[in-house]
């Protein structure tokens, strides 16, 4: 008896190590080969983000590092404004954060750079300068960017604000896995709030919180093993293309009235998919039909990149979705399609300032110290 | 339900559970069946019926044959025969034939409509199975079986029952004389089978399958370049796919103490279409062989009517495939292929003759891979317009397109190049460590364990074969 207990002993301390150094080494690759998850802490204002000066080794899509300010975004150090500045504040989902291109490729910071070049040939003598924000946040949605206009205006003090569209904006507004969300009460809209971890899990906000910041693997096996979990048990029935009812008229009303009044110095710009399965050319979505019409009441003005997109593929064959180890035409941007918004913006920009009406500079640089 | 999902795990752990307790024979097979039942019924209990009749008619016309002689005899395997066909047209290919036959009848004014029938999962597999036992027993090489239950376990014998691989009742059952129990040594091979097909499917196949979806979703908009990684990637795809779900019904047998055949041995280093079929999908191409093939005359009445029975079992194996025309090209192509190295044999071998030994076998393997790979885009197609086009830009100079290097693909094919490399050289002795009862097993077991959590894809699609 003894003699079993021991080998029984003996086996399973011996399978106990064995895990442990297996998830020692996949600790290792991992954070080498895969990934570096971010860290996200609680900010009592914008909610869950990235930790103060975390960074990331982002390999989901493509393969780029990430690092956040003291806030969270994806951004260096805000420092108080300079004299003759303008700031450009840039919202939206991860397609603003672009988690998946390196930091100078998002188009945020294309568009600084581009303008800060362009800037003595523009004829805006009180500017002397152009900084231009990222503040996208992954699995963030319109309604968040409505109901924090006030801590962004606080945070970042921008002078212009481009707000992304992108195709199911109105949809992912109220999505209810979102931190914060629209809902129609009757026939009024109510927002709702519920802070909780984005794109985390239980395990990993333990795991943070005990400053294990290199929780790489056990996260990712923790992520892996929930998704496994849920994983279809047999097969079923191709689903038929669900056709979704648009979104109530009220809540897109009240969402870009919202959006119009929270930011009036604004440009929209539009982002439509590109499903290289069906043709690369990308068809008018339902989305820009809705912004043109409700655009002319809040007098914003709306870029749509439809266009630019079709001449690009047009141009060079490569879709502006999709990475090196994804396929094309799914996911989120890659560099050509940030170099692409970058572009449209620049344009748009450039013409605002010839024009000197509030498209761009011409107006707004009233608001320049 | 698939294998790889967490309900059959916990199916599994319960039909092991319950093999342990249970005391004898007959209440193993009697609790296999149940578990078979169950894992059947899981996907749809209606056709629990279909199986059912399957196993009894299947068993009672055995007895008949065997009972009977002379032209009795041939009627009862007559009747037997349409019988099996009937099941499986009316299921599989009463809408193909519909569909064929609608352009032919529209101008007449005739017009059929299309019929609303649920193909029962794995059909395809178990009619030839059980159409294997009876032909057996009337070719005198079987005697009929005595007990019921052991026959329906060969039907409803879960590890195989959806997608093989393909077992003979005469391989089965006499392993059901041996007491069924777990053991140490099956269970450390079933689960070696059952990691390596799961590797196979969720860390290659179901990664490279992506890059073959969207190249053949729409091949108008690529490039050669990328247009050929979409065919190795289904290439490798279909490989893994299938040869993972065989190498974990294999594995889930071996632990419940049953040897079921090999399936696939590494076909992607074969030299010639003939070796590659005695490498891909063994237990089909021995059944085509020994129930199609030779009794079509095979190879014993000369050569051209050799080239006619391989064109014609290759081509009812495409059928076999599924109900399209573009499976039935597929297995003509193969058919095709196989005659002419067939004719050709004597010439290239008097052409090679002074050759270094290297170069046909090089060539001949270049020329095989070629064919089947070509041929993959004609079984992948969803319609000859559509594998037309594929092929006709693979080879196209033009460089307009999307022009994609698909990363997923460039990490497992030196993955896979490596496995056959090591296969060749070693076989399966590198994971004979994994058998021996060490610090060493149990850390390589969990290095292999969480590889799979952490680099097998998360979003496990169904198995290619199960729609045979």
């Amino acid at each position: 008896m003894a003699t079993q207990m021991k080998r029984f002993a003996t086996t399973f301390s011996q399978w106990l190590l064995a895990i442990l150094l297996a998830g020692v080494f996949w600790e290792g690759f991992l954070r080498v080969a895969v990934e570096i998850p971010v860290p996200y802490r609680h900010h009592p204002k914008l909610g869950w983000l990235p930790a103060p000066h975390a960074y990331g080794l982002y390999t989901h899509e493509g393969r780029s590092i990430t690092v956040y300010n003291e806030h969270g975004f994806r951004e260096g150090p805000i420092e108080p404004r300079k004299p003759g500045e303008f700031r450009i504040l840039c919202l939206g989902d991860s397609f603003v954060e672009g988690a998946q291109v390196n930091d100078d490729e998002t188009f945020p910071r294309r568009l600084e750079a581009a303008l800060s070049k362009r800037l003595p040939s523009l004829g805006t003598s009180s500017i002397r300068s152009v900084r231009v924000f990222n503040a996208g946040r992954g699995h963030s949605s319109l309604a968040a960017t409505l109901e924090l206009a006030a801590s962004y205006r606080e945070i970042f003090d921008p002078d212009f604000v481009v707000i992304l569209f992108r195709d199911g904006s109105f949809r992912s507004a109220r999505d209810r896995d979102k931190e914060i969300y629209l809902t129609m009460k009757g026939d009024h809209v109510a927002t709702k709030v519920k802070w909780r971890g984005v794109e985390t899990s239980k395990l990993k906000e333990v795991l943070l919180s005990h400053g294990l910041r290199s929780s790489a693997a056990l996260h990712y096996g923790y992520v892996r093993a929930v998704q496994i979990m849920s994983m279809p048990s047999k097969p079923t029935e191709a689903e038929a293309p669900r056709q979704r009812p648009p979104e109530p008229p009220e809540l897109v009303d009240h969402l870009l009235s919202g959006l119009a009044k929270a930011y009036p110095q604004a440009v929209w710009v539009h982002l439509p998919m590109q499903d290289v399965l069906t043709g690369p050319v990308v068809a008018a979505a339902s989305e820009e039909e809705v912004l043109l019409r409700e655009r002319a009441p809040q007098n914003i003005p709306v870029l749509f990149t439809r266009e630019h997109i079709n001449q690009s593929f047009a141009r060079n064959h490569r879709p502006i979705y999709g990475f090196w180890n994804t396929v094309p035409g799914y996911g989120h941007a890659n560099e050509e399609g940030h170099r692409l918004i970058a572009e449209a913006l620049v344009d748009f920009f450039s013409r605002g300032s010839r024009l000197g009406a509030r498209d761009g500079f011409g107006a707004s640089s009233a608001n320049t110290p | 339900m698939y294998f790889t999902s967490p309900v059959f795990f916990a199916f599994l752990a319960l039909v092991l559970t319950g093999i342990a307790l249970l005391r004898s024979q007959p209440q193993k097979v009697l609790w296999l069946l149940a578990a078979g039942a169950f894992f059947y019924g899981y996907w749809d209990w209606r056709f629990l019926g279909l199986l059912s009749f399957v196993s009894v008619f299947e068993f009672w016309m055995a007895k008949r044959i065997s009972q009977s002689s002379g032209a009795r005899r041939r009627w009862w395997l007559a009747l037997y025969v349409a019988v099996n066909l009937s099941l499986l047209s009316y299921f599989k290919y009463v809408n193909f034939f519909i569909d064929s036959l609608s352009p032919l009848l529209a101008p007449h004014g005739i017009s059929i409509g299309t019929l609303d029938v649920i193909l029962p999962i794995g059909i395809s597999f178990f009619t030839f199975e059980a159409m294997s036992y009876a032909i057996d027993v009337y070719r005198g090489r079987l005697e009929p079986f005595d007990k019921w239950t052991h026959f329906a376990l060969f039907i409803f014998f879960f590890p195989r029952m959806i997608s093989g691989p393909i077992i003979r009742a005469s391989d089965f059952i006499p392993q059901l004389s041996r007491e069924i129990a777990l053991t140490r040594s099956n269970i450390v091979e079933g689960a070696t089978l059952f990691a390596t097909g799961l590797t196979k499917k969720l860390v290659i196949a179901d990664r490279v399958g992506a890059v073959a979806d969207v190249t053949f979703a729409n091949p108008a908009a690529y490039t050669a370049f990328s247009l050929w990684q979409g065919a190795v990637a289904y290439g490798i795809q279909i490989f893994c796919d299938f040869s993972g779900y065989s190498d974990m019904a294999i594995g889930i047998a071996k632990v419940l103490g049953f040897d079921l055949p090999e399936n696939f041995n590494m076909p992607y280093i074969s030299t010639s279409l003939t070796e590659f079929w005695r490498r891909w999908h063994i237990s089909l191409s021995t059944w085509l062989r020994d129930y199609l093939y030779v009794p079509l005359g095979g190879n014993r009445d000369g050569a051209w009517r050799t080239y006619r029975n391989l064109f014609l079992t290759m081509l009812l194996g495409g059928l076999w495939h599924g109900a399209a025309w573009t499976f039935v090209a597929w297995g003509a192509a193969h058919g095709l292929g196989l005659a002419i190295e067939r004719l050709t044999k004597d010439a290239r071998a008097s052409l090679w003759k002074a050759a270094p030994s290297w170069l046909p076998v090089g060539l001949g393997w270049l020329w095989t891979q070629l064919f089947v790979l070509l041929c993959w885009v004609l079984f992948r197609a969803q319609s000859f317009d559509q594998a037309a086009v594929y092929v006709a830009r693979m080879f196209s100079v033009s460089t307009v397109g999307i022009d994609w290097a698909f990363g997923p693909l460039w990490v497992v094919l030196p993955l896979v190049l490596a496995a056959h490399i090591v296969g060749v050289l070693w076989g399966a002795r590198p994971l004979g460590v994994l058998r021996v009862p060490s610090f060493r097993a149990r850390l390589l077991w969990s290095l292999w364990a969480l590889g799979i959590l952490y680099l097998g894809t998360s979003r496990a699609s169904g198995f290619i074969y199960f729609q045979f």
